[in-house]
């Protein structure tokens, strides 16, 4: 018995054949040939497959943020006994703004939203034109904890590993740090109890 | 597929190649290419089963990240598990009930998930076949992709005079879909 070749076989799983070849097909398979009944099977499986088209691909920030996780690197020996959280990415009005059409929208200011264990963390870059460098006005909220969780914590800027800036919230969890140079950074904010990392943090004018 | 590109250009075709267990070692040596190629492989998977759990924007990606988060955190341990996809899809199941019920206040750990089985064996036949093309060399990706997906191609292809039996530098069908089946029989589709 000669066995069918895959793309015919193809083709009858797609109904594409002419009627006598196909009826040909068909009696080969009636017959029983083992390697082209599974072959054909397999073909009729991944067509059914292909139909569904159920499977979304996360968008590209998503994935970098992901990415930046794996080079998050807690420093367990200078916690001082502070629960390390790792930020997650929530919302960044740059995407947003570039899937309405907005092709500039990073330039002009952006809004990340992160949230760590009970913190959320809400961040605006705003570009300073004349000095062409950002001032990040932050601030910590927690969820379901005292606000004086958050007050007059530290808040250190990196940029790989150099501190770049420093700074403490005030009462209510507040920051702000002046005329940061474009580049990427990690941020900690370090409070009693816990601190909180956010990694790759994308001060920069275009991407 | 959209939105892969970036994570793609970081990672060669080799690692996409490789099974589930030397991409987990590799990550637990800090290989930046091996997590990208997992990032590759399920992230579609994991976000499509956050989005179908009726969850905001936000808390999908809060979902996503903390999946990986997660196996960034355990990797000494799921480097041994035999079926990283079913470990990957339940910690999101769970992590995605978890994220609806916290905004309701009500969170229980023994309520059923949103997607039935079913729906989610599908999707992971989705993941495999798109699995399997990924690993493909570019031209016979894109054959593949035409000759699968696009139905109105599908008559001009077969119109066409059968192709030669052996593999040539161009991309033929039957080798491409021969390839195709075989690597999908090998990932257990």
């Amino acid at each position: 018995m000669v066995c069918i070749p895959i793309e015919r076989l193809l083709a009858q799983a797609q109904g594409t054949l002419p009627a006598q070849e196909a009826e040909q097909i068909n009696h080969h398979l009636r017959r029983g040939c083992p390697s082209c009944l599974q072959q054909f099977q397999l073909i009729q499986k991944t067509l059914s497959v292909c139909e569904s088209q159920n499977l979304i691909s996360p968008p590209d920030w998503l994935l970098n943020q992901a990415m930046s996780l794996f080079r998050w690197r807690p420093a367990l020996e200078k916690a001082n006994h502070r629960e390390i959280l790792p930020a997650t990415l929530l919302s960044d009005s740059t995407t947003n703004m570039r899937l309405l059409g907005f092709r500039g929208a990073g330039v002009a200011g952006r809004h990340l939203l992160y949230r760590a264990g009970d913190y959320d963390v809400d961040l605006f870059m705003d570009f300073v034109e004349p000095a062409r460098a950002f001032d990040i006005v932050g601030q910590t909220m927690p969820t379901g904890l005292e606000l004086d969780a958050v007050a007059h914590g530290d808040v250190e800027l990196f940029k790989a590993s150099d501190l770049a800036l420093a700074t403490k919230t005030n009462e209510f969890g507040e920051f702000l740090m002046e005329r940061v140079e474009e580049g990427i950074y990690s941020l900690k904010l370090k409070f009693k109890t816990s601190e909180i990392d956010i990694v790759e943090l994308r001060a920069l004018l275009e991407e | 597929m959209q939105g892969t590109e970036t994570i793609a250009s970081a990672c060669s075709k080799d690692y996409y190649q490789q099974g589930d267990a030397v991409l987990l070692q590799q990550c637990l040596e800090r290989n930046e290419q091996a997590w990208s190629a997992l990032l590759q492989r399920y992230g579609n998977i994991i976000y499509s089963i956050a989005w179908r759990s009726n969850l905001s924007s936000e808390e999908v990606a809060r979902v996503f990240q903390s999946v990986w988060l997660t196996l960034i955190q355990n990797l000494d341990l799921v480097h041994q598990e035999p079926r990283l996809t079913r470990w990957l899809v339940t910690r999101t199941l769970h992590e995605s009930l978890r994220v609806g019920e916290e905004r309701q206040g009500n969170y229980r750990c023994d309520t059923h998930p949103v997607l039935s089985e079913k729906e989610i064996t599908e999707l992971e036949q989705e993941r495999l076949l798109w699995q399997a093309l990924s690993s493909m060399a570019a031209p016979c990706q894109e054959l593949l992709k035409r000759l699968l997906y696009d139905k109105h191609s599908w008559l001009c292809q077969h119109a066409a005079k059968p192709t030669p039996t052996t593999c040539g530098i161009e991309p033929n069908i039957r080798c491409c879909l021969a390839k195709l089946l075989a690597t999908l029989k090998e990932l257990g589709f």
